[in-house]
């Protein structure tokens, strides 16, 4: 009984270690002094040719304040910053430079916040289908993230 | 909540601001385009407010002071057929403008309503309507619906149409040019307007409010449709309390499926405190490294949230079990809560006590430059370098900055077996000569803390015991000073090859703790790293 549930507690370790993903899995980069860490990457699932986005946390355990720069994914001909602000009543979202993680700080890239545009998506995203994300970090460099597809 | 709808925002602009809105829109965007930027339009006063003004969870303060009757929303349903809001009367309705090629605002949006629709149950209806008439058709609207629930209506319309409905719902949109594949983005009003069996529209709710006060305005119209309350002037009846749908990610604390034991003896505050720990599933079976796992400190109430970080596995040698290492900073002294988190999702709580590390030698940083005194530094008198009755000399043999030059790690024991401070006097030597014997390639280094002489054999205090007088070597640690003093023995302080303090312990310290630290600065015994 326990043996079968060990045994099936480990094909599921198996398949998520192959898949990476899960709200808590996190990716880490370090360079000199700390880490730079992504967790809980998600990607809205969306018809083929259509628009999703992109959602994680960063955690910046360096020393050092870091930047997310840049983006990129196989899954969509083109990905981008971009940051949801409401003014006077009118929600829209402008392109951004970068996003910066403070030292010892943590963001959230989050539906109506930051997040990560995905256009042109290149065939459809199911739910539960995993999503590469490559980010670019300013200082601690590039940082490939395994996201999951969800409904929202 | 009380009897009376509160009187807090206004009603959508009257209908004739709208061609003057309309022309500021067109301004601003031509400024816009000028400037070859892309923003958000400022318009006029909309009533609404920020995202994070939504996140209060009074569902009276979204509700309208009067009810009056709903714009008409005279458009084309995705299914092709001509609609119009009469035609949903008998269940309330949930009503939101956006576009398909939205991919943020929308979605979130959606996910909101959807959540709303998933606490109320079958009755209330959804209308997206969108602002995006160029690229928004009945067949765009039927592909978006595909995958939404069965209470979903998508309205579409020709501009002309669609600004006429949005002008009377005071809902504001413009073009956004991007220099992106899909070529340009809207900026709209993203409220979700509430228009109750009859037909009159009751509340809005800004961009960003949660599903819960939503879903609490929306049963209060449903419980009325029920009981037949006229609604516009009468006070509605209270409803039943909503059954709060919690938001996925909230700070609360972690539903216990992993039981988390906290194995460290000694964590503190101010930066860089290993945290060990095991980890038992519901069913008692130990994790065992194969799952990553992260912790995170979170203060009791649950407000403020440390960084998430990466603990490592950790199985030391001859060990059955596996610890998880973690290096968390916690900004204060006091009880903390850890969440335990594993990548495959389960998680778990604990509640830890974080130490004021005082001036003690500052974890994650190098260590203080210092070289205790050996016993051929001492001319071979045992005494000199310790007070332990029957003593293990291997623990006087290397000095600090010695082992440091040899880049070998080692575990400094501050403690005095003569000159007793307090009752766990002495014990830290014993614990760690069983360490001792496990780790060759580390140095162990016995240091009296105390300023005594030697006469005939017997070591003497140059000082009262109820104020030991600290030597240099002890100082150097930092150990003397609030609100740590001379009586608060043993410690110890475990630092690394490159010299960087790793952990540090006082009064009790188990002995697994430190050999944990030892097997994870000397990567023995590390899992998957």
């Amino acid at each position: 009984m326990l043996a079968r549930a060990a045994a099936s507690l480990l094909s599921l370790l198996l398949v998520l270690s192959v898949v990476a993903c899960g709200s808590a899995a996190s990716t880490t980069t370090q360079p000199a002094g700390g880490f730079v860490s992504v967790s809980g990457a998600w990607v809205r699932a969306a018809a083929s040719g259509g628009m999703s986005a992109a959602y994680l946390t960063i955690t910046n355990g360096r020393l050092d304040d870091e930047t997310l720069v840049g983006v990129s994914t196989p899954a969509a001909q083109s990905a981008s910053l971009h940051q949801t602000t409401t003014k006077n009543g009118v929600t829209g979202m402008e392109p951004i430079g970068g996003i910066a993680i403070p030292a010892g700080g943590t963001v959230d890239l989050e539906p109506g916040g930051y997040h990560i545009m995905l256009e042109g998506v290149k065939g459809e995203l199911t739910v539960g289908q995993i999503v590469q994300l490559t980010l670019t970090f300013e200082v601690a460099g590039v940082l490939n993230v395994s996201a999951e597809v969800r409904a929202n | 909540m009380t009897s009376e709808p509160v009187h807090a925002n206004p009603a959508p602009a009257p209908i004739d601001r709208r061609a003057a809105v309309a022309g500021i829109v067109m301004l601003a965007l031509l400024g816009l385009l000028a400037a070859g930027l892309v923003a958000v339009v400022l318009l006029g006063d909309a009533g609404g407010s920020g995202a994070t003004a939504g996140r209060t969870s009074d569902p009276a303060s979204f509700a309208y002071a009067e009810a009056r009757p709903a714009p008409a929303l005279e458009l084309t349903d995705h299914l092709g057929s001509a609609f119009t809001l009469n035609s949903l009367r008998g269940e309330p309705v949930m009503v939101f403008f956006g576009y398909t090629h939205c991919p943020d605002v929308c979605p979130a949006t959606v996910g909101i309503v959807n959540q709303v629709l998933t606490t109320t149950g079958e009755g209330p209806r959804a209308v997206f309507v969108s602002i995006d008439p160029e690229r928004d058709d009945v067949a765009a609207m039927s592909q978006y619906l595909r995958y939404l629930p069965k209470a979903y209506v998508g309205l579409s319309g020709t501009p002309e149409e669609i600004r006429r409905n949005a002008d009377a719902w005071g809902v504001k949109y413009a073009k956004m040019e991007t220099d992106s594949a899909n070529g340009y983005a809207m900026a709209h009003t993203a409220d979700i307007f509430l228009v109750d069996a009859r037909g009159m529209l009751r509340a809005h709710f800004p961009f960003g409010t949660q599903a819960e006060p939503i879903a609490a305005t929306l049963q209060e119209l449903m419980a009325e449709t029920a009981t037949g309350t006229p609604a516009p002037s009468a006070a509605p009846t209270p409803a039943t309390p909503a059954p709060p749908t919690p938001g996925a990610a909230t700070a609360a604390p972690i539903a216990g499926d992993l039981d988390p034991l906290v194995v460290s003896s000694s964590i503190w505050s101010g930066g860089s405190s290993p945290i060990i720990l095991t980890a038992r599933d519901a069913s008692g079976v130990p994790l065992d490294g194969s799952v990553p796992v992260s912790v995170q400190v979170v203060s009791t109430d649950g407000a403020t949230a440390m960084p998430q970080v990466p603990a490592t596995a950790v199985r030391p040698e001859g060990s059955h079990e596996t610890s998880f290492v973690a290096f968390v900073d916690i900004p204060s002294p006091g009880p903390w809560r850890l969440d335990v988190l594993a990548a495959d999702g389960r998680s778990g709580s604990a509640l830890i006590s974080a130490m004021d590390p005082g001036s003690t030698a500052p974890l994650g940083k190098p260590a203080p430059d210092v070289d205790t005194p050996t016993l051929d530094d001492v001319g071979g008198v045992v005494r000199a370098v310790t007070t332990q009755p029957n003593p293990d000399l291997r623990f006087s043999q290397t000095s600090t900055a010695d082992s440091l030059a040899a880049g070998k790690p080692y575990v400094l024991i501050v403690d005095s077996s003569r000159f007793r401070v307090s009752p766990a006097c002495g014990r830290a030597l014993v614990m760690t000569r069983y360490l001792l014997d496990r780790w060759p390639d580390v140095t162990f280094v016995h240091l009296e803390p105390f300023e005594y002489q030697i006469i005939t054999e017997e070591p003497v205090l140059n000082g009262t015991i109820e104020d030991p007088p600290l030597n240099r070597y002890s100082r150097a640690f930092g150990l003397g000073p609030a609100p740590w003093t001379g009586v608060k023995m043993p410690w110890i302080f475990v630092v690394d090859g490159q010299g960087i303090v790793r952990a540090k312990y006082t009064d009790i310290v188990g002995s697994a703790d430190v050999d944990v630290i030892l097997s994870l600065i000397s990567g023995k015994g590390v899992i998957g790293g």
